[in-house]
Order: C-alpha cells, then sequence, then structure tokens
C-alpha cells in the first residue's frame, strides 16, 4: 500500500506526470469549488438571520473566514513544499511554490481589507494594532518576502533554496496569528469554530461559511494547479512531452 | 410591504450595505483579477509554444540548384 502511494508520489513528482494527472483535476475542483462557495455565499448573504449584536455587518465574515483560512493554510504549504525542494530537490514543488505564494498573499490581503472594513462598524475603527491583526500583517510581508526572493537571483536553485529557508523561517507566525486571541488581550474576537467541537455559532449561520470554506479550499487547490502547470509548461518548453502534451489537449 | 421592498431591505442590510458590499467586492475584484491574470499568463505562454513548435518544425526545403530540379 505504502509502496503504491510512493509510486504514484513520484510519478507525480515529475514535471509531466505532475501536468497531465494534477491537470486533468483543474475543471472538476474549480466547478465544486465555484459551487460550493456560491452557494455559502448567497446563503449566508440573504438568508441567514442577523446576528444578535452585530447586526447585518457580520455577512463579511463568510469572506473573511476563508480568506484568513487559506492564508495561514498556504503559508503552511509554502513551508512544507520549501522541505521538499530543500530535502528532495523536485522541481515541481518550487513551481507549486511559485503558485501558492501569490494565491496567498491575495488571501492575507482580502483578509486584512475585509477585517478593516468590518472593523468599522463593529470596533469602531478601521485598524487597531492588536495582536491578531498584527500578525496577519507580518504574514502579508512574509508572503512578499518569499515572492520577491522568488524573483530575486539569476540561479533558479537559489531562487528556490532562499524562498523555502524564508518560508520554513516564517511558519513560526503560524501558532502566533492562531493563538493570538487567547495569549492576548485582543480586540479580535475569540475563536467561533473549532474541530473538537466547542463552536458558538448557530448552525444557520455555520452550514453556509463552512460552505464558503470549502469552496474557497477547491477553488485555491485549482487554481494553485493551473498556475503550477503553467510554470512547469514554460520551464520545460524545449522538452518533447510539452509538445505531446499540447498536441493531445485541446486547450488553447 | 411589496417586494421591492423586502428586496432592497435584504440588499441595504440594515443600513451596513456600506460595509457588506465594499467588503465582497474588493474580495472578489481581487480573486477575480489573480484568475484572470492566471489565464492570461497560460494563453500566451501556450500561444508561444506553439508558435515556436510551428517554427521549429522540419519543413520541405526550396531546391537550391537547377540540377536538383531535373
Amino acid at each position: 500500500m505504502i509502496k503504491r502511494w510512493w509510486r504514484i508520489f513520484l510519478t507525480t513528482a515529475a514535471p509531466e506526470g505532475f501536468v497531465r494527472v494534477y491537470g486533468a483535476w483543474v475543471g472538476y475542483l474549480a466547478a465544486g469549488g465555484a459551487i460550493l462557495f456560491g452557494l455559502g455565499a448567497l446563503y449566508g448573504l440573504f438568508v441567514a438571520p442577523a446576528d444578535y449584536l452585530q447586526g447585518e455587518s457580520y455577512r463579511i465574515i463568510y469572506l473573511h473566514v476563508p480568506a484568513a483560512s487559506l492564508a495561514l493554510s498556504c503559508y503552511l504549504l509554502l513551508a512544507v513544499l520549501g522541505v521538499i525542494f530543500l530535502v528532495w530537490k523536485i522541481g515541481a514543488a518550487y513551481e507549486l511554490a511559485r503558485a501558492v505564494a501569490p494565491i496567498g498573499l491575495v488571501w492575507a490581503v482580502i483578509s486584512l481589507v475585509t477585517g478593516a472594513i468590518w472593523g468599522k462598524p463593529t470596533w469602531g475603527a478601521y485598524w487597531v494594532w492588536d495582536a491578531r491583526l498584527t500578525s496577519m500583517l507580518i504574514l502579508a510581508f512574509l508572503y512578499v518576502g518569499v515572492l520577491l526572493l522568488q524573483g530575486a537571483f539569476e540561479d533558479s536553485g537559489s531562487r528556490g533554496k532562499a524562498a523555502a529557508i524564508l518560508a520554513i523561517v516564517g511558519t513560526i507566525n503560524l501558532p502566533i496569528i492562531k493563538y493570538s486571541v487567547d495569549w492576548f488581550n485582543t480586540l479580535h474576537q475569540g475563536s467561533s469554530l473549532s474541530v473538537t467541537g466547542n463552536t458558538s455559532i448557530d448552525s444557520s449561520m455555520l452550514w453556509p461559511l463552512l460552505s464558503c470554506i470549502a469552496g474557497a479550499y477547491l477553488l485555491t487547490m485549482a487554481l494553485g494547479i493551473y498556475r503550477a502547470c503553467t510554470f512547469l509548461l514554460e520551464r520545460h518548453q524545449n522538452k518533447r512531452w510539452v509538445g505531446r502534451y499540447l498536441n493531445q489537449s485541446e486547450e488553447v | 410591504m411589496t417586494v421591492i421592498d423586502l428586496v432592497a431591505a435584504k440588499l441595504t442590510f440594515d443600513g451596513h450595505f456600506a460595509y457588506v458590499w465594499s467588503a465582497w467586492f474588493i474580495g472578489l475584484f481581487m480573486l477575480i483579477g489573480l484568475v484572470l491574470a492566471s489565464r492570461m499568463k497560460r494563453k500566451k505562454l501556450l500561444k508561444q509554444i506553439r508558435f515556436d513548435q510551428l517554427i521549429n518544425q522540419p519543413s520541405i526545403s526550396a531546391p537550391q540548384s537547377d540540377e536538383e530540379i531535373t
């Protein structure tokens, strides 16, 4: 069983295998993600009841929470890919990291912007130097750093190494973001969602939120794979398999 | 209360419409922008690769002298 999975991993770690196997999933992932996210957003915006304390402005969470969750997850993925690249020197890991970094940055910026807009009617201010907000801003800067390093050197090996090291070192910020509301006296509310079961949201608000989160994850996977395939095709454009792949695929 | 009043009440979010709509608009604008940028990059790349393949493929060359014609 383990041998079988290892063989699949090795096949898809090669550029051609990655483009052929994962590239075929993009359409399904994008369609599933769009349906889940769209349904969750429509239900959250127009059907779910207003919050008893925050009123109607709470409906921003249907975008804010998936964005914040994905900003953290994409960074964690960058670090894992960094380890894979440093240890096994797998080029597909570097190309996937290049593909994921801008997506994570966009989610982090969306999380910051929507949080600021939500903060005005709720706290009376767009921005406060609160532990959660500040650590999230640092995450956005870390993404910018990784992106700059990915384009900094002539040699792609040095670029990959430098970006991977920053991504790995930056993971120290992830538990700070996650637990900042518990460790510090913050204005940001505590976590309302919990995997262990202590969720404090009513089910009429919870299900559309979970649908939005699941949809956003699927859309991110689709976009990440799509971008990684583009980078792999660009890097290996002189190889024969690229020509064969393009001849077989009907993509324009 | 007419249907239009009900729809208007929903869309205005009890006076919070500026916050709710601006947050969603900015968020979706950034996401769609990233998707379109990725799509454009891919299209440009595929077009260039197909062009290079067309240039590099072996073609029938014109005869260089009269002898070759005969």
